[in-house]
C-alpha cells in the first residue's frame, strides 16, 4: 500500500518543472547568443509622459548597445554596456561619458529603470537562494527568492511568477522589510524571431502607481551575426 | 552720678552633657559713672563670665543686664555689636590685636567702626598712643612689640572710642609685675583723667591697691562689695 | 577702605598660600582664554563655510523643496520675486540658485555632481569663497563657463582650459548634456561643495535642465545678522507662496552644530570655574579657621556678622582679581600666539581635517572677542565670590566669647 502512494507521490513530482527550468525560463526569454532587436520605450511619470524608439545589439549577458532613434531631441544618443560598465555617447556634444560606480543606480534614459537593470543582467538562479515553487491561484508558479549573502544585490527578496508553460508573467522587487517596491510585468505573448516570448515588458514602482516603463519588442532576431566590433568605445561615435 | 551698667539676679548655666555648672547664681550689681571696680575671687568663680555677660558677648540663663539703661536682651545681635562698638571698651588677658594692622591701626579700628572722620581720627589716635606711652610706636605691628607694649595698644583701642564703660579681663595675668603694674597705673591715671569706669577681673592683690571698688565673687555670688 | 585694607594685608599674611591659589586661578583664566579663542576661531571658519558661504542668512524655496530637494520645486517668476525681496528694508544682497544632479566629466573619469547654475554677480556678494578662486578666475560672460570644487577637478583630472561635458535628466525626461570649459576651481572648506559642487551661469542650467525662468534657492545676504528673524518673518507675510527660512530654520543641523561648538567652550568655562572655586573654598576655608579667635575679637570690637562676612568675600575677591590680572596676561600672551601664529597640525595631519564636514586648515588659528573675556572674568569674579560666601557665614557665626576663650 505504501509503495503505491510513493510511486504515485515520485510520479507527481516528476511532471512538475524544476526550480532551474523556472527561474531560466524567465533569464532566457530575451536572450540568445547574441540578438538585434527593435524597441520602444513609453515612460509615464507624474511631469511627463514620452515614448522613445531604439535600436539594440546584445550578445550573450556581457555586451550590449542601444541606441536612441526617437525623438529627435535625443536621436543617436547611445549606451554601451560592456560587464559591469556603462558608457553614454551624447552626440550633441560628441563625446561619451562613463557612468560612475555611485551613479549606477541612477535612472536611465529617464525610465523607471536603472542602469544597474542594465548590467545586473546575471542569472536568477546564480545569485540567489529559493524556495519551492508553489502553484497560484491563477495556475502559475510562484519562486521567493532570496539574495544569496554575498551578493551585490539591493533587494530583499525577489518573487518571479512563471506560467505552467514556462512563460514568465512578472517579477515583484521586494525592500529589505518585505514592502513591495516594483514590479516587472510581462504580457502580448507573440512569436518574435523565431521564438514565443512576452512582447512587453511594464515596469511599475509600488509607491507610484499611475508612473510606469514600458517597454515593447518591435522587432527581434535571435542569434543575428553580430560583429564584435559593435561594442567598442570606438564605434559609438558613429 | 549716673548709673553705666547694671546688673540684677543674674544667673548664668552651662550645661555640659548631664551635668549643669552654675558659673553665676543671681548676681545683683550697678556699676556707676567714674567706677574702677577690681572684681575678684578664685579662679572659677564667675568672674568672666559675668565680665562676658556685662558686654553682651554672651547670654545670661536668667535675670537681666542693662547699660545705660537699655537691656540687652531685648536687642538684637546688630544692635549689641553696635552697643559694643559705641559704648563699651575690651581689653583681654592675651591682648588679640589685629596682627596685620599697626598700633596706630588697630587703635583706629574701633574709630573707623565707628564712622569717626578722619582728621579727626588721626588726633585722636595719636593722642590716645601718646596717652598710653606708645608715642613713636605708632607703625609698629603687633609682632614688633613686647607683651606690655602690646597690652597698651589694646588699652588705647579700648579707650579710642570713648566707651562708657571698659571691661578687662586679667589684663596684667601675661606680663611680668612691672609691667604688670606700670598699665595698671595707666589705667588708673586714665580713670582719673577722663573719668573712664572700669570693671577689672583679676587674681592681683595689686589691683585693691588703686580700686575705688572691689567686688567678691565666690562660687557665682557676690560675698562682698565695698567701696574704698 | 579698611575692609579692603585688612582683606588685602591678610592676603599677605600666607603669602605662599595666596600665590598658588592665585596662580592656579590665573592659569585657569588663562587657559579658559585660549581654549575659547581656538575654539571661536574653529566657529567662525564653520560659520563662514556653514552660513556665510552655504547658507546665507535667510533662505527662500519653494514651500515644498526642504527635504526633499526636488527639480520641480521651483520658484517661478524670477525677476519679479527678486526685484519684491532686494526692495524690502534689511535686505543686502540676494543671490540666485538652480540645482541640478548630474554627470560632470569626460570620457574616462566623470562624478555625479551638484550643478549650481548662479548669477555670477549676485552670488559672489553671498558666497566670499569665490573672491579667492584656487586656480582660474571665477564666472565671468561666457555661458559655457563652469568652476569646479578643487577636489571635484582633481578627481575629473580636469583643470582651467579644460572642457567637461554635463548629463543630467531635465525635468522634460529627456538627457540635458551640455560642453562647458572649465575656467576656475575653488577651495570652500566645506568637503560637500568641494568633492562634488560645480557653478555654471544660472541660463546654461536653466537651459539644460529645460527650467527656463525658475530656480530653486534665493539666498539672502542681511543687514544685520542678529535681527534675521524679524526680516524672515517681515519677507515671509511680503511673499505668501515662498517660504523664508532663516539659516537655524532652514538648517537646523548646521545651527545645532555651531551651537554645540558654543556649548563646547560653556563646558570648558564651568569646569575650569568649578576646580577654581573648589579652590576658592578651600583655601578660604583654612584662612577662615586659622582666624577664629581674630574674627571672635573683631566681634566683641563692635564688628557685625554682616561686615564679618563681606571682609572675608573680599578677601577672596581681592584673590580674584590678582588672580584674573595675572589670567588676563597670560592668556593674552596665549591668545596672541593663536591668532598671529596658530597650533600648526600639519607635522600629523596632511592637507587638513574634516571636522563636521568641514575642511579645517591644518593650522588652527584663534579668534579674540572681547566678550568670553569679559565673561571668563566676570565669572571667575562672582565663582570666588559665592565660593567664599560659605567661609564667611562660618566666619561670622563664631561665637565671640567662644572664640577669644579658645587660646
Ligand atoms: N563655656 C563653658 N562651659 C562650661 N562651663 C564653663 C564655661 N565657661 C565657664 N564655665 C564654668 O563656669 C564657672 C565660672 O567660670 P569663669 O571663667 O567665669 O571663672 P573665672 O572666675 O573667670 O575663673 P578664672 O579666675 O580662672 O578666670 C567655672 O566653673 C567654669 O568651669
Ligand atoms: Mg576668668
Amino acid at each position: 500500500m505504501s509503495t503505491i502512494l510513493l510511486v504515485l507521490a515520485a510520479t507527481a513530482l516528476a511532471a512538475d518543472p524544476t526550480v532551474e527550468e523556472l527561474l531560466n525560463a524567465t533569464d532566457d526569454v530575451m536572450r540568445g547568443e547574441s540578438s538585434v532587436g527593435v524597441i520602444e520605450m513609453h515612460v509615464k511619470t507624474a511631469r511627463y509622459e514620452r515614448t522613445m524608439a531604439m535600436k539594440s545589439w546584445s550578445q550573450g549577458t556581457e555586451k550590449t548597445l542601444i541606441i536612441i532613434e526617437e525623438p529627435a531631441k535625443d536621436k543617436g544618443v547611445a549606451t554601451l554596456k560592456v560587464g559591469d560598465n556603462i558608457w553614454n555617447y551624447l552626440p550633441k556634444v560628441d563625446r561619451t561619458m562613463k557612468v560612475p560606480s555611485g551613479m549606477m543606480s541612477g535612472s536611465w534614459m529617464g525610465s523607471h529603470f536603472s542602469n544597474d537593470d542594465l548590467v545586473k543582467e546575471n542569472r536568477l538562479s546564480e545569485e540567489f537562494t529559493w524556495t519551492d515553487p508553489t502553484k497560484n491561484a491563477d495556475n502559475n508558479w510562484v519562486i521567493t527568492l532570496t539574495p544569496q549573502p554575498d551578493a551585490a544585490i539591493v533587494w530583499g527578496a525577489v518573487v518571479v511568477t512563471v506560467s505552467d508553460n514556462l512563460m514568465p508573467v512578472k517579477i515583484e522587487y521586494q525592500e529589505e522589510d518585505g514592502t513591495l517596491a516594483r514590479t516587472l510585468a510581462y504580457s502580448e505573448v507573440k512569436d518574435l524571431g523565431g521564438r514565443t516570448v512576452p512582447t512587453v515588458m511594464t515596469l511599475t514602482p509600488a509607491d507610484k502607481p499611475e508612473e510606469f516603463t514600458k517597454i515593447t519588442y518591435r522587432e527581434l532576431d535571435f542569434d543575428a551575426d553580430v560583429p564584435e566590433s559593435m561594442f567598442s568605445l570606438q564605434s559609438l561615435k558613429r | 552720678m549716673s548709673i553705666i551698667a547694671s546688673v540684677s539676679g543674674l544667673t548664668r548655666d552651662y550645661i555640659q552633657g548631664t551635668i549643669t555648672v552654675r558659673a553665676l547664681r543671681g548676681v545683683d550689681l550697678s556699676i556707676q559713672e567714674g567706677d574702677f571696680v577690681a572684681l575678684m575671687g578664685p579662679s572659677g568663680s564667675g568672674k568672666s563670665t559675668l565680665l562676658n555677660l556685662l558686654g553682651g558677648l554672651d547670654e545670661p540663663s536668667a535675670g537681666d543686664v542693662s547699660i545705660e539703661g537699655t537691656s540687652l536682651t531685648d536687642m538684637t545681635e546688630a544692635q549689641r555689636s553696635n552697643l559694643r562698638r559705641d559704648r563699651l571698651g575690651f581689653i583681654f588677658q592675651s591682648y588679640n590685636l589685629i596682627p596685620v594692622l599697626s598700633a596706630a591701626e588697630n587703635a583706629e579700628f574701633v574709630l573707623l567702626l565707628q564712622g569717626v572722620g578722619p582728621k579727626e581720627r588721626r588726633e585722636r589716635v595719636f593722642k590716645t598712643l601718646a596717652d598710653v606711652g606708645l608715642a613713636g610706636m605708632e607703625n609698629r605691628r603687633p609682632n614688633e612689640l613686647s607683651g606690655g607694649q602690646q597690652q597698651r595698644v589694646a588699652v588705647a583701642r579700648a579707650i579710642a572710642g570713648k566707651p562708657a564703660l571698659i571691661l578687662a579681663d586679667e589684663p596684667t595675668a601675661n606680663l611680668d609685675s612691672e609691667t604688670g603694674n606700670a598699665l595698671l597705673e595707666l589705667m588708673k591715671k586714665l580713670n582719673e583723667k577722663n573719668g573712664s569706669t572700669f570693671v577689672f577681673a583679676t587674681h592681683d592683690p595689686k589691683v585693691m591697691a588703686v580700686a575705688n571698688r572691689v567686688i567678691k565673687l565666690v562660687d557665682g555670688k557676690i560675698i562682698s562689695d565695698e567701696r574704698q | 577702605m579698611i575692609w579692603f585694607a585688612i582683606a588685602w594685608r591678610n592676603l599677605w599674611r600666607q603669602r605662599r598660600r595666596s600665590l598658588i591659589t592665585a596662580s592656579a586661578m590665573a592659569v585657569s583664566v588663562g587657559l579658559c582664554m585660549s581654549v575659547i579663542c581656538l575654539n571661536d576661531g574653529t566657529f567662525e571658519k564653520m560659520f563662514n563655510v556653514m552660513v556665510e558661504q552655504q547658507l546665507g542668512h535667510i533662505q527662500v524655496h519653494n514651500p515644498e523643496w526642504p527635504g526633499k530637494r526636488g527639480m520641480y520645486d521651483t520658484i517661478a517668476d524670477l525677476d519679479q520675486n527678486v526685484a519684491a525681496l532686494e526692495a524690502t528694508d534689511g535686505v543686502q544682497a540676494v543671490s540666485i540658485r538652480l540645482h541640478g544632479f548630474g554627470l560632470v566629466g569626460g570620457d574616462q573619469q566623470s562624478a555625479g555632481t551638484q550643478l549650481v547654475g548662479i548669477d555670477p554677480d549676485r552670488e559672489r556678494t553671498v558666497s566670499p569663497v569665490f573672491e579667492h578662486m584656487q586656480t582660474g578666475t571665477y564666472l565671468t560672460n561666457q555661458p559655457d563657463e563652469i568652476i569646479l570644487g578643487h577636489a571635484l577637478a582633481s578627481d575629473l583630472e580636469v583643470g582651467v582650459g579644460d572642457e567637461v561635458v554635463a548629463l543630467t535628466q531635465a525635468s522634460d525626461g529627456s538627457l540635458g548634456n551640455e560642453l562647458f570649459r572649465v575656467v576656475g576651481t575653488y577651495k570652500s572648506g566645506n568637503m560637500a561643495m568641494d568633492r562634488t559642487g560645480a557653478y555654471v551661469h544660472l541660463g546654461a542650467l536653466q537651459t539644460l535642465l529645460y527650467l527656463e525662468d525658475q530656480a530653486h534657492e534665493l539666498t539672502i545676504l542681511a543687514d544685520d545678522t542678529d535681527a534675521l528673524q524679524p526680516l524672515a518673518a517681515r519677507l515671509a507675510t511680503a511673499n505668501p507662496t515662498l517660504l523664508v527660512q532663516t539659516w537655524r530654520e532652514a538648517s537646523p543641523q548646521t545651527a545645532e552644530m555651531l551651537s554645540m561648538q558654543d556649548a563646547g567652550a560653556m563646558i570648558i568655562l564651568g569646569i575650569v570655574f568649578l576646580v577654581a572655586s573648589f579652590g576658592v573654598v578651600n583655601t578660604m576655608l583654612i584662612s577662615v579657621f586659622e582666624r577664629t579667635r581674630e574674627f571672635g575679637v573683631l566681634r566683641a570690637l563692635g564688628v557685625t556678622p554682616l561686615q564679618l562676612v563681606s571682609m572675608v568675600v573680599i578677601e577672596s575677591v581681592i584673590l580674584a582679581i590678582i588672580a584674573g590680572t595675572g589670567g588676563l596676561i597670560l592668556g593674552g600672551g596665549l591668545d596672541a600666539y593663536l591668532v598671529f601664529q596658530g597650533i600648526d597640525l600639519s607635522g600629523s595631519i596632511e592637507g587638513g581635517f574634516d571636522f563636521n564636514g568641514i575642511i579645517m586648515d591644518p593650522v588652527l588659528t584663534g579668534v579674540v572677542r572681547w566678550q568670553p573675556i569679559v565673561l571668563t572674568v566676570s565669572v571667575l569674579l562672582v565663582v570666588s565670590a559665592v565660593a567664599a560666601v560659605w567661609p564667611a557665614m562660618r566666619a561670622a557665626s563664631i561665637q565671640p566669647i567662644e572664640a577669644i576663650r579658645s587660646e
